[in-house]
């Protein structure tokens, strides 16, 4: 092969060898199917958030500027209350989430006979498809055939409608969401806890702390990366959460346990009023911003 | 400037990418993106044809999951008998009836899914733009089945054309326990009055009445409306745009509702969907609850397979029709129709398949294989046997004799606004908000009456 057929193939290799450019192109392919997957549907949802848009409906469709907004911040209760509840249940399942995570964190990390199984198990409410094991649960917060009744009844108390009265149905769509992403949280942290040098804790004993000096000093500031990241995407998940919620309680009753998911999804899809619909889904996304924008500033000061 | 990338910026860049998409995806709609409204092509104007003799191609068909399975089993045969013939790959696919209208929208927007769709109520009336015009098909079939229920006929039809076909009535009934009945010294209520103070002495009894209040598209509806418009609410006036919910007569509604509910209902029922209740009465935690036949031939036919309970279930159970209030005992109109879609790109197919439906023979048989669960949409199918046969099947008939079937917005015309409102369950949450305590009557007519005026605007 002569010089001359080289060269163009040099080029081109010497190209690619600039890790910018290599860097780029390696994204493109994403990029792409972000634009057409995410971007698109995103900037069509913004449009159709700024309409009046009704399925099926050929006199729709026409630009209101900011009415469908005004509407359900001035005219619509429902909708306040599933804002309301959408951080509500974000709080508070986040909260027990990190906190059980860490503690089944803490446990899994002991050396015990049957542990690969024992973490193993932990992982099934994750691995399970959400509606089936949220239709397991709803079996058991049955009206008639609620086995946590049954067993409040063997002990001569009577049990709560957890479907039915409030607060009940919304605390059972927490319970389930924490059963559901707990083990989430437990199994990156513990992963992050494996990381940890054993040398740090040996020097610690050496010096005399105590097994919550240990943990306090060590083990929760090593864990501070990972517990960033499972935080910012346990968030947003929670935050956007549609499957439990749907299967448990339909946003009932009343309307007293819609997220802004499950609302979005009734008013756009049934009620068929889609530019409402995109509207709702769209609050969303100055919340979500805010949050992965400073968890991002976050991770770069550790960095 | 240094154009290297570290792992870093790398990491940094693929990270907010990552969280970017998450975040997007959480925020933008659900539905597919979906052309504007104006370019949706307006409903199928061809003139009515003489039956089209089908030929291959494939067809759809997405309906509910029938509460009488046997029911679900004979469609598909018949469906699969039809296809054979016409050489039509027929695909009956069954679900949720809950979960139709989502499927239908996302379709509807798509332009692609489903040839035929099925669902309750005067659904075709919204969805007038996207149907085909099947006058042709209905015409037939009237002349075939001598003439439909008056409202039946409004129901199929939008702007003066048929759009949707008739398949059966269900409820607008009662099921109660005879023999509990009688050893508490009550017996069937006539008036809303009356109810109450027997389900009062049935819940002491520790057999309480039980009524879904959820969002479910059958009974929760098909209680409380009717209730509303027995104690003289209603939720639109005669023009049907003046919003008339926050009026007297609906917080009494309201008022006797709490109190009847408190006195004489089971707590669950704020949490049932059309089954819960179906359970619950089979499983003997109830005394009465609004159905079809369904219990009555679930009961029945697990009877047959030697479950005593379902047996001591069948044998004592009956039904009474709707209780009176101070203006009538009204039931709510309404049913199953289907439709077929102007997407479908086998019409010609979808056309004849409905026409086969509502041949009387095919209708019959169908109907029959439910065994008076539904009730056919044209007086002919009164004189079905199940209904002379079994006395327990008579007030079924009588309903739909009665001319006190009602439908969605009324007092106004029958409407898209109506069907929404309905869609919404703003009327079963009206009355929910007060039963749950989060409201008072007065308070949850005036948020019924807020969340109408968005829709009637």
């Amino acid at each position: 092969m002569t010089k001359r057929d080289r060269m163009p193939r040099n080029r081109i290799s010497e190209f690619f060898d600039r890790e910018d450019v290599l860097g780029y192109t390696l994204l493109i392919p994403v990029a792409i199917l972000l634009g057409i997957f995410v971007g698109y549907p995103f900037i069509y949802g913004v449009w159709l958030a700024l309409t009046d848009t009704r399925i099926a409906d050929s006199t729709s469709g026409n630009f209101v500027g900011l009415e469908n907004f005004e509407r359900l911040l001035f005219r619509d209760s429902i909708f306040i209350q599933a804002l309301k509840n959408s951080f509500v249940y974000t709080a508070v399942t986040t909260v027990f989430k990190f906190v059980l995570g860490l503690l089944m964190a803490a446990v899994l990390n002991l050396k015990f006979r049957g542990n690969r199984y024992v973490r193993s198990a932990t992982l099934l409410p994750w691995i399970i498809p959400t509606v089936l094991s949220t239709l397991a649960w709803r079996w058991m917060f049955d009206g008639s055939f609620s086995v946590f009744n049954w067993m409040l009844r063997q002990v001569g108390i009577v049990g709560p409608s957890w479907l039915g009265s409030w607060p009940w149905p919304f605390i059972s769509i927490m319970i389930v969401n924490i059963w559901r992403g707990m083990p989430f949280f437990g199994v990156s942290f513990l992963a992050g806890m494996q990381t940890i040098s054993q040398e740090l804790y040996e020097a610690a004993m050496i010096d005399g702390s105590t097994a919550w000096q240990r943990f306090w000093y060590i083990t929760l500031p090593l864990l501070r990366p990972v517990i960033t990241v499972v935080l910012l995407l346990s968030t947003i998940l929670t935050f956007a959460d549609f499957q439990i919620v749907y299967a448990l309680t339909g946003g009932g009753p009343a309307n007293q346990t819609h997220l802004l998911a499950t609302y979005s999804y009734q008013i756009g899809l049934r009620g068929l009023e889609i530019g409402v619909g995109a509207a709702i889904s769209l609050f969303l996304f100055p919340v979500l911003a805010i949050i992965v924008f400073l968890t991002l500033l976050s991770l770069r000061r550790d960095d | 400037m240094s154009s290297k990338i570290t792992r870093r910026k790398f990491l940094t860049i693929a990270g907010t990418a990552t969280a970017g998409t998450a975040l997007a995806a959480c925020a933008a709609p659900t539905a597919a993106p979906a052309p504007k409204p104006a370019e949706q092509k307006p409903a199928e104007a061809k003139p009515a044809a003489p039956a089209v003799a089908t030929g291959g191609g494939t067809l759809t068909f997405l309906t509910w999951t029938n509460f009488v399975p046997e029911m679900d089993t004979k469609l598909d045969q018949m469906a699969k008998t039809w296809g054979e013939k016409n050489k039509v790959d027929v695909k009956v696919e069954h679900i949720n009836i809950n979960d139709i209208p989502a499927r239908r929208a996302a379709a509807i927007q798509a332009k692609t899914g489903p040839d035929l769709i099925w669902d309750s109520q005067n659904w075709g009336v919204l969805f007038k733009d996207v149907l085909v015009d099947i006058s042709d098909v209905m015409n037939e079939a009237a002349n075939a089945n001598g003439g439909w229920y008056k409202w039946t006929d409004q129901f199929t039809k939008a702007d003066g054309k048929y759009v949707t076909i008739p398949h059966g009535f269900s409820g607008g009934t009662f099921i109660y326990r005879t023999d509990l009945f009688k050893q508490n010294g009550v017996t069937a209520p006539k008036t809303y009055d009356e109810f109450t103070k027997v389900a009062e002495t049935m819940k002491k009894a520790g057999k309480p009445f039980g009524q879904a209040v959820g969002h479910s598209f059958g009974d929760p509806p098909g209680f409380w409306y009717p209730f509303l418009w027995a104690h003289g609410g209603k939720e639109v006036n005669e023009d049907g745009k003046t919003v008339a919910i926050n009026s007297p007569d609906t917080v009494m509604a309201i008022e006797k509702a709490v109190d009847m509910y408190k006195r004489g209902f089971a707590d669950a029922g704020l949490a049932w969907d059309d089954s819960a209740n179906n359970r619950s009465y089979l499983a003997e935690e109830i005394s009465a609850t609004e159905n079809g036949a369904s219990i009555y031939f679930v009961a029945g036919r697990d009877a047959a397979k030697g479950d005593e309970r379902a047996k001591r279930v069948r044998e004592n159970s009956d039904h009474f029709a709707k209780p009176a209030g101070p203006k009538g005992a009204p039931i709510l109109a309404g049913g199953y129709y289907t439709g077929l879609m102007n997407y479908s790109k086998n019409v010609s197919a979808g056309k004849d398949f409905l026409r086969y439906l509502l041949q009387p023979a095919t209708y019959l048989e169908w109907m029959e294989s439910g065994q008076g669960y539904l009730q056919g949409l044209a007086p002919k199918y009164e004189d079905q046997p199940i209904f002379k046969t079994d006395p327990k099947m008579k007030p079924f008939v009588d309903n739909l004799k009665s001319g006190n079937a009602l439908w969605l917005g009324w007092p106004g015309p029958l409407s898209a606004a109506a069907f929404r409102v309905y869609n919404n369950y703003t009327i079963v949450d009206m009355f929910a908000k007060a039963i749950s305590g989060e409201l008072k009557p007065a308070d949850a007519a005036k948020w019924a009456e807020d969340q109408l005026k968005n829709v009637y605007k």
